[in-house]
């Protein structure tokens, strides 16, 4: 998988996969959807969810966040027609949820691994697949992508049984995709994953909704969610408290965050001098910014890699060539080269823009510098149109771009490179 | 078909997987090798057909259906409790084809083990009969070891003779123009009955099987004469004197015998080929030579054992029955688990299990029309209100289990009697059509309406 800036760039460019826009095609469609679970005598024992509506759309990543016992498991087990709804209605590409035919473009991974302990990973690939009518052919170049996806190539001839919990996840997952579903439900994707797992599957909900396939994700890692979703549903008490885009959600209007690499002390004193005067002493905050732990681990997985072997699940490769719908179904050694783990730590620099950049990997529609904030701070209001049309800055733009347009923002000199322009 | 058959392959992979497929296999084998050697024969044919195939048979047949019920339970309550189940039906299964599969997973394995143990016990049954004295192998060649077909005695429509004494009485009697008239009827039938299938003391009759259609057959080949009777009083050894003439006693086609046989069981007598008459029947003469009644039942009482079928043939369809027992069993499995948890599951299929064994006994008392003997001696209360609610409940059971009442292969092989394949097609028709089918149709609906997310992960 690519790294998450060029994932950005990707999902610019990626051709839709049919003429249908987004904005029209609802996938799922949820109306005054309740569930109350009842006892022997018929008793109402708990409504575990209460009058919910949402809907998603084609190529959305939808996050459904809350509390254990929220009704979120419940939401989505309604969604796959393995509950019933006690009031409300539920459509699936508008058709009810236990239509057969519909569940052949659905992909589901359960809260837990819910699979046969008796069969390897590749026996359970094939089970699935030939229940997808694949052929043989076809679900032989599947199964053997998958493996090779989710790094379970050394573990191909394994039990499940013997699994441990994050390698049952990683071919929990591989079942999900076997038949390239245009809707994946994932509930509680990364439970049990090491950090290495857990980033390929979020590139994964990242290449997936590129190629115009809808992901319900259930989760109770913020992280998790906020770095992939488009939109999130907050469940609390089997009903919806808050729902929306993250952006919508997470905007915080009255404060801003600069991101610059690092300034001479008496440039940062002017900045600071500046911003002093309008907002005051206390109200302003000058730090480094740190790597997340999750970049720091992968780096220093990688540099032991290289030195050892491991009989666990190892890194996954890229996301399998038929999921991603490039056409270039190489054979998985041809890819080898591209594993993600590499990608994520190639660059230590790309590291650190990755993270600085990871808001907007969650949100890859918006450029690396919010224009638009730039124009509300200047006092100059984008119009809506033009805020869509910005085009998306690619995620390797040099971030001293940002630096001088931010400087002749803040009314600072313009830098070196700016004047060699 | 093509997942049917993939669920069904999870089936049998489960089996192998779990050491299930391997432990039966042994155990059955061991079974059929060992139990011949542990229970001494008399030294008969009969006696070593009687391990061979009413015990070993018989409990390898008890071993695979306990083992069938608590494999049905589990294939498929297990895979609910376990939640396995919520990864397959959101798969583009329809749920009838998952429940199909699964039947068909257990289908397959018992289709092996009784193959399994067929073949050894077949291997056996030659190599013992090769041990026997000489006259025992002609027995064990002529009269066991074949499929011989069985035809019954005529039976005779008695309704004009019942109605002739039903008016009699009634012209003659007002005491019986008082009666339930449909309860007075049944006991003038019941009368007739008795009275066609007596031969007094001291006197004979004559009884007729009708051969018509198995002449060519039966031509040149020995018959012979099977015979059960009830004494109407007991000889201190139980054994009665009979005089037998079977053909035309007016012509030399005949064959007479004097016999002395035991009551209340059956009896087969050798006789010599070409005794039917022309009209394609059997004469059977028989002269009761004690002093009291014997009565011959109507559906067994007398009957023409004739060589239809050679034995390797009628075994494999006598197993083909016992397969389609087992597939009962596996569908009752089933279907107690689509709606119950394993434990639950389990001890209701057998207790349906034990019910279906009972509706023999239930039908005979149907037949006697009270469930309490006639010698309880209790207040008549307490007779009508048992039977109120005991007799609808057998009545119940014996219709639906009545059906596969008449399907006993174990001991059809073991006394040398034949399974035609239209038994056999029957016998799949009734029992795993019409009784499976029943089970199935109740699982499937169960299981397709059940919500399968409900239960928590037992792993």
């Amino acid at each position: 998988m690519s790294n998450v800036l060029d994932q950005i760039s990707e999902k610019q460019s990626a051709p839709e996969a049919d003429s249908v826009s987004n904005d029209e095609e609802i996938v799922v469609a949820v109306r005054g959807l309740t569930k109350v679970f009842k006892d022997f005598w018929g008793r109402s024992k708990a409504k575990a969810v209460n009058n919910v509506n949402f809907e998603v759309r084609r190529g959305e990543v939808l996050g459904l966040l809350g509390p254990n016992g929220s009704g979120k498991s419940t939401t989505i087990k309604m969604l796959l027609g393995l509950l019933y709804p006690t009031k409300g209605h539920i459509e699936v590409f508008g058709k009810s949820p236990r239509d057969v035919k519909t569940k052949s473009k659905i992909g589901y991974l359960p809260e837990e691994s819910y699979l046969y302990r008796y069969l390897s990973s590749e026996e359970t690939l094939k089970f699935f697949g030939s229940l997808f009518q694949l052929e043989n052919k076809n679900r032989e170049r599947r199964i053997e992508q998958l493996i090779e996806m989710v790094g379970l190539k050394n573990a191909t001839n394994r039990m499940v049984g013997e699994f441990s919990k994050g390698m049952q996840r990683r071919i929990g997952l591989a079942q999900a995709l076997i038949n390239d579903p245009d809707l994946i439900i994932l509930d509680e994707p990364t439970a049990g994953m090491d950090p290495i797992g857990c980033r390929e599957i979020k590139d994964l909900v990242l290449a997936l909704a590129k190629r115009g396939k809808t992901v319900i994700l259930s989760s109770h890692l913020l992280a998790d969610v906020e770095d992939v979703c488009d939109r999130v549903v907050i469940y609390y008490g089997g009903q919806v408290r808050a729902m929306g885009t993250l952006q919508d959600l997470l905007k915080e209007p009255d404060a801003m965050q600069i991101t610059t690499p690092v300034l001479g002390k008496e440039t940062a004193e002017k900045v600071l001098e500046i911003i002093r005067q309008d907002v005051g002493e206390g109200n302003v905050r000058l730090d480094n910014p740190t790597q997340n732990l999750e970049s720091y681990f992968l780096n220093v997985v990688r540099h032991a890699r290289e030195t050892e072997e491991t009989s666990g699940a190892t890194s996954g490769s890229e996301v399998a060539a038929y999921l991603r719908g490039d056409g270039k179904e190489g054979s998985a050694k041809e890819n080898q080269s591209a594993k993600v783990l590499d990608r994520l730590t190639r660059d230590a620099k790309a590291d650190a823009a990755t993270e600085s950049a990871k808001e907007e990997a969650a949100k890859p529609d918006e450029p690396t510098v919010d224009h638009s904030k730039l124009a509300a701070l200047t006092g100059a209001a984008a119009p809506e149109s033009q805020k869509k049309e910005e085009p998306k800055a690619a995620a390797s733009e040099d971030l001293s771009q940002a630096n001088e347009k931010l400087s002749s923002l803040l009314g600072g000199e313009p830098s070196e490179e700016e004047e060699k322009k | 078909m093509k997942s049917i058959l993939a669920i069904a392959g999870l089936t049998v992979r489960a089996a192998i997987r779990f050491r299930f497929f391997l432990v039966m296999a042994i155990s059955l084998v061991t079974l059929v090798l060992l139990l011949p050697v542990l229970i001494k024969h008399d030294g008969t044919a009969e006696g070593l057909l009687q391990i061979l195939i009413t015990y070993t048979l018989g409990v390898v047949f008890i071993l695979l259906g306990a083992s069938t019920l608590w494999m049905s339970c589990s294939v498929l309550a297990r895979d609910i409790e376990d939640c396995s189940i919520q990864t397959l039906v959101v798969k583009p299964v329809p749920r009838w084809k998952i429940w199909l599969g699964k039947w068909l997973g257990i289908f397959f394995i018992n289709l092996f083990m009784l193959n399994l143990c067929g073949g050894f016990l077949y291997g056996l049954i030659s190599w013992r009969a090769s041990q026997l004295p000489d006259e025992q192998k002609v027995v064990l060649r002529e009269e066991l070891l074949v499929g011989r077909g069985v035809a019954n005695r005529t039976i005779e429509d008695q309704t004009e003779t019942v109605d002739k004494i039903v008016a009699d009485r009634l012209k003659n009697s007002e005491e019986f123009a008082q009666l339930d008239q449909e309860f007075a009827r049944k006991e003038i039938e019941k009368q007739v009955k008795a009275y066609q299938e007596t031969v007094p003391a001291f006197s004979g009759r004559l009884f007729t099987v009708d051969m018509k259609g198995r002449e060519d057959q039966v031509k040149d080949k020995p018959l012979q004469l099977r015979l059960k009777f009830n004494p109407s009083g007991k000889d201190l050894n139980n054994r009665y004197d009979i005089n037998l003439i079977v053909g035309d006693a007016q012509s030399t086609n005949s064959h007479t015998m004097e016999v002395v046989l035991p009551g209340d069981s059956d009896s087969v007598i050798s006789m010599p080929p070409n005794l039917l008459d022309k009209s394609g029947e059997i004469v059977v003469q028989v002269h009761n030579m004690t002093k009291y009644d014997l009565s011959f039942p109507e559906e067994d009482g007398i009957q023409i054992l004739y060589h239809e079928y050679g034995f390797r043939l009628n075994f494999a369809r006598g197993l083909g029955i016992l397969l389609f027992w087992l597939s009962l069993l596996s569908a009752v499995g089933l279907a107690a688990g689509s709606f119950l948890s394993f434990p639950v599951a389990s001890f209701f299929s057998l207790s349906v299990l034990v019910i279906g064994m009972s509706a023999g006994i239930m039908s005979e008392v149907l037949d006697d029309g009270t469930l309490l003997p006639s010698s309880f001696k209790g207040p008549f209360v307490i007779r009508v209100i048992v039977d109120i609610i005991f007799l609808p409940v057998f009545k119940m059971v014996v219709s639906v289990f009545g059906l596969a009442l008449g399907y006993s292969p174990i001991e059809n092989l073991a006394t040398g009697r034949s399974i035609s394949w239209g038994q056999l097609f029957l016998g799949a028709f009734q029992i795993i059509v019409l009784m499976g089918g029943v089970c199935a149709a109740f699982g499937i609906s169960v299981f397709t309406r059940r919500e399968l997310a409900t239960a928590q992960n037992q792993q």
